[in-house]
């Protein structure tokens, strides 16, 4: 029979030698290396360091692969708290579009920790900010983003940002959700792609 | 190994919200594994039959012991109780014809001389994944005798992989064999019960894992192939990344991973690319 049993030794995690936890200085310096691979594996160690959550998070505004891109964000919703939400945070303005969406991914995954945050970048000044900030209530922040989104949808000038927290409340929303959308359609009622957001998100939204 | 009950009071006959809430968070941190209200019957009837079992007198008690026990059995025992395992041999063949038809062809291209084929099935249940892959490539795949190749099976529950090692079924696991392969493949120690032969069971290495545990993952490296079914239906979202990331570190530079047929790798990680082949859609590490 051509079939082979694996060594097991390399089969059996509880079988091999422990691991040496990894040399702090080496796995951070390894975050720059030529090589992605070595840029990844690296990623993936610094998770043993919670306290370097800033070059982690500095690494991310820098890093363009996406399999290290991935890692570094796994890393920054592992070690989670309030030191990594306040350093994705202002990812959310980077110059790269990957960046800004990979740091909204994470602060959405993680949990109530990002809601201060989400509460001041879903106001900031700038509308771009905004967009993005709005994808953190897609993730696991909790109900309360939804009336938060719902009362400065009331007010918001900006249709490209209305229109991003539509596409997020029409996921988000509750039956009472579309009262809200309505009154957006009364307020801004010429812009064409306004309506044609309000309408598919009313026809997502729960009915009871 | 249960503890023998102690007697003394009643024992608890409802878990509370809070109860709920916290065994939830304490299954999650320690599994991955994610449950919601919808499962709250489910859970609650594990937990008290783990309460009784265990001769603890209350749920609170139950979790201290859970959270506190140094040996980890109990938190084996409702990890057991908890996983579902409800399998069959054959199941979603049409992944098995994708395997030998364009998958391992592919694999073996990049093949030096005496480089095995490593498929890893994850998680394997009772066994009948594993020993189907094994089975269906010892007919099916043309090249089988050109290489060797290593079925490396692992679960979290320790009770199925016993059961696994075993390779002993009854009448609804190998419902979907034909006559033919049963002949082929199995002994029948009574009328209603099917043992895998020794030579194909001892070619299977069987080895515990939790999945979301990254440096037991990490271990597992140089694989072809990953089947991964219906497992991360059972994750949130942060596990089901951290494992397809675990897997990506696990899988050869154009390896593969077969997902249950209503998951999809796209809306996981970003890290796989989309493979159609004529069988199956599969899910792949970029060569480079």
């Amino acid at each position: 029979m051509p079939l082979v049993k694996a060594p097991s030794g390399a089969a059996a995690p509880g079988g091999g030698p422990a691991r040496n936890t990894p040399n702090r200085d080496a796995v951070l310096a390894d975050l720059t290396a030529d090589t992605p691979d070595t840029r990844r594996a690296a990623a993936r160690a610094c998770r043993a360091f919670p306290d370097a959550v800033a070059l982690i998070a500095k690494r991310l505004e820098e890093e363009e692969d996406t399999r290290v891109v991935e890692a570094l964000v796994l890393n920054l919703v592992a070690i989670g708290g309030p030191a990594a939400a306040a350093a994705l945070a202002p990812l959310l303005r980077s110059d790269r579009a990957g960046c800004r969406f990979a740091a909204a991914e994470a602060l959405a995954d993680m949990g109530p920790d990002a809601l201060p945050f989400f509460d001041a970048l879903i106001r900031d000044s700038d509308p771009q900010v905004r967009i993005m900030a709005a994808e953190i209530a897609r993730g696991r922040v909790g109900g309360a983003v939804v009336q938060t989104l719902e009362h400065l949808l009331g007010m918001e000038e900006e249709i490209n940002v209305c229109c991003a927290f539509i596409d997020v409340l029409a996921e988000t929303g509750t039956a009472d959700t579309a009262a809200v959308l309505t009154a957006v359609l009364d307020r801004l009622p010429e812009d064409q792609f306004l309506r044609f957001s309000v309408e598919t998100a009313l026809s997502r939204l729960p009915t009871d | 190994m249960a503890m023998p009950r102690t007697g003394g009071p009643s024992q608890p006959d409802a878990v509370t919200d809070e109860e709920f809430a916290r065994f939830c968070e304490f299954i999650y941190r320690r599994t991955g594994l994610s449950y919601g209200a919808s499962k709250r019957y489910f859970i609650d009837r594990r937990i008290l039959e783990r309460v009784e079992r265990s001769g603890v007198s209350s749920v609170q008690s139950y979790l201290a012991l859970l959270r506190f026990d140094s040996t980890g059995r109990e938190l084996e025992e409702i990890i057991n109780s908890l996983t579902v395992n409800e399998t069959y041999f054959w199941r979603e063949e049409y992944q098995f014809a994708c395997l030998a038809n364009s998958i391992l062809p592919e694999v073996v291209r990049t093949k030096r001389r005496g480089e095995p084929v490593r498929i890893w099935s994850l998680p394997c249940s009772t066994g009948e994944e594993p020993y189907s892959i094994a089975m269906w490539l010892l007919e099916n795949w043309a090249d089988v005798d050109q290489y060797d190749v290593e079925i490396i099976a692992s679960d979290i529950d320790t009770q199925v992989l016993a059961a696994a090692r075993q390779g002993l079924y009854d009448a609804r696991s190998v419902q979907r064999l034909p006559k033919w392969v049963l002949d082929r493949y199995f002994e029948r120690p009574t009328s209603d019960r099917w043992r895998i032969v020794d030579s194909l069971r001892s070619s299977i290495e069987f080895t515990r894992i939790n999945a979301s545990d990254r440096a037991q993952m990490a271990k597992m490296t140089d694989i072809d192939v990953i089947f991964c079914r219906n497992m991360l239906i059972y994750f949130d979202d942060v596990s089901r990344r951290e494992v397809a990331d675990s897997m990506y570190s696990s899988l050869r530079p154009g390896g593969f991973v077969c997902l249950g047929h209503s998951e999809s790798m796209s809306r996981i990680s970003p890290l796989f690319a989309v493979r159609r082949f004529a069988d199956a859609i599969v899910y792949q590490r970029p060569a480079r």
